[in-house]
């Protein structure tokens, strides 16, 4: 097998399993680092989008994938996909990954969130962070990553990361060129939502 | 006796926390030099005298794999202690440091306590 794509064929069934890893990477990132978990969010089977506000965080329409009794699903990525529009700023955070696994992992939260984290990463108060917000969360992805791939044996050494890039605005659209599929991880933050998504490119 | 340390991250959120977490760690410095990539890393340590290194790898302009490799011909940073903070997993990328002089790796997420576990025996404190 290429090993280019020896990860993105894995079955959706395999990527499942990459959930609660992203999971555990997540929240070890967030235990250390800014001192204040993320939780995971267990949405209930019968309310397979989540919450209209995770929904607006992370993006995702209706169709989001298969649903699960967890904080994690695997899903296709549409091509050209179009997110809700949202009311206030939200920051999506982004590293490339490039190796034997090709995609994007991203944060998005909204712009309270963000600083939130800003400050408790930086021990400061939320009105003097401003210059770090984007630094801060583009930090959290490019760890969460790197301790991902860290976790998936044989990943370690063979995918490379970009720097961080950070989105932020009210009226942004997210667009995959790719396809692929996409591990979703569903958290609260302070009580608010937080999304990390894996983006798997063929 | 306080020391002086170098931190070499292109975010400076990084740096701050690194900074946090020595301070937070017990350690004490004289003088804490920031550098937001490896040519400002080598410009700080061809005009100061060091005690410690702390370069992340993954660095626009010139990595921290680069900048260990250019400091062998850097007068001033012969025998400074360089650790690599990186959220890098591989371990191709972290020996790759050490062949160019660098002493070991701290993986992110660290605690302080990491830190001052790694670092404390380099200062000799």
């Amino acid at each position: 097998m290429n090993p280019v794509s020896q990860f993105a064929q894995q079955s959706v069934a395999q990527k499942q399993n990459w959930g609660p890893l992203l999971e555990l990477a997540t929240q070890e990132v967030f235990d250390l680092m800014v001192g204040t978990p993320v939780i995971p969010n267990r949405r209930d089977e019968h309310e397979p989008s989540g919450s209209p506000e995770m929904s607006a965080v992370v993006g995702l329409g209706e169709d989001a994938g298969a649903p699960l009794d967890v904080g994690y699903s695997v899903s296709s990525v549409p091509v050209d996909s179009q997110p809700p529009k949202r009311s206030h700023p939200h920051l999506t955070a982004m590293v490339g990954m490039a190796g034997k696994l090709s995609g994007v992992l991203s944060v998005r939260c909204a712009m309270p969130v963000a600083v939130r984290i800003a400050s408790k990463m930086l021990g400061l108060a939320e009105d003097v962070v401003n210059e770090n917000i984007n630094d801060a969360l583009g930090e959290i992805c490019n760890m969460v990553a790197g301790n991902f791939k860290a976790k998936i044996a044989g990943l370690a050494d063979g995918c490379l990361l970009s720097v961080p890039t950070v989105i932020c605005g009210a009226d942004y659209e997210l667009h995959s060129t790719q396809g692929g599929e996409q591990v979703e991880v569903r958290f609260t933050f302070d009580g608010e939502p937080l999304g990390i998504f894996l983006e798997v490119h063929p | 006796m306080k020391k002086r340390v170098l931190i070499v991250d292109d975010s400076s959120v990084m740096r701050k926390i690194v900074e946090k977490s020595l301070r937070q760690a017990g350690l004490e410095f004289e003088q804490v030099f920031e550098a937001s990539n490896g040519v400002e890393g080598l410009a700080v340590a061809q005009n100061n005298k060091l005690d410690l290194i702390l370069s992340d790898i993954n660095m626009p302009m010139m990595d921290g794999l680069e900048f260990v490799r250019s400091l062998q011909g850097v007068d001033n940073a012969k025998g400074v202690p360089v650790v690599m903070i990186t959220t890098e997993g591989s371990e191709a990328r972290v020996m790759e440091a050490i062949s160019f002089g660098a002493r070991g790796y701290i993986r992110k997420p660290f605690t302080p306590d990491q830190v001052r576990e790694y670092v404390t025996p380099l200062l000799g404190a």
